[in-house]
């Protein structure tokens, strides 16, 4: 975890210095369907056992 | 993130809607990279009085009907290589980084609680996107976030 918020911070701080150098810039906005995978698992009510 | 699992007899709802506002900035013909915001949306789960669920393998019991609802937005930065099919039509790859946060909120009819959990993972993305003028694309996109998998439509604009 402290690995991916250390390259997390460097990629922000590139990304900024690359915007400002680089002219080319875009924005968008995109919409659509989004799924969490919750692992599910049924659980008898009674038992509590998975099935 | 935090995962919800339902009883049989509780309802179970793991779709949403969600968006994404990004900036890029183009490094060349291929690569950009994008910071975005996201929206993620949120998963629910309703039960009644003595249904069980279990959140990250810990089992609990409503012991009244009620509500468990998971919403989550990410701040994220990746890297986007696209390779041109067309003049006009061009597949698109990334991958990155994003820091989601998450929150997780119990209500029933005279109660409530809520937690949070936040982490920073990978996410990786393939699309198509197709020139709708000089400046403009519009882009068809899958990402898988950790789990959360997003299937969008968009544009783009270059200034």
């Amino acid at each position: 975890m402290k690995f991916y918020k250390t390259a997390l911070a460097t990629s922000l701080l590139a990304f900024s210095s690359v915007s400002y150098a680089n002219p080319e810039s875009y924005f968008g906005l995109s919409i659509g369907n989004s799924e969490f995978d919750s692992g599910i698992t049924n659980i008898h009510r009674d038992t509590g056992r998975r099935r | 993130m935090i995962a919800v699992s339902p009883t049989s007899t509780a309802t179970l709802d793991e779709e949403d809607s969600n968006f994404k506002l990004l900036y890029g900035s183009q490094i060349n013909k291929s690569f950009a990279i994008e910071f975005a915001y996201h929206d993620y949306g949120e998963s629910s789960l309703s039960g009644t009085t003595g249904d069980i669920f279990a959140i990250d393998e810990a089992l609990f019991q409503f012991i009244q009907d009620g509500t468990v609802v998971v919403s989550g937005d990410s701040l994220a930065i990746s890297g986007v290589f696209t390779h041109e099919l067309t003049p006009s039509i061009s597949a698109l790859g990334r991958v990155g980084l994003s820091m989601w946060n998450a929150e997780l909120e119990v209500s029933t009819s005279n109660a409530s609680a809520s937690l949070e959990d936040d982490g920073t993972d990978l996410l990786y993305g393939l699309g198509l996107q197709a020139r709708v003028g000089s400046n403009s694309w519009i882009r068809a996109e899958y990402e898988g976030h950790e789990d959360i998998e997003l299937l969008n439509i968009g544009f783009i604009t270059y200034f």
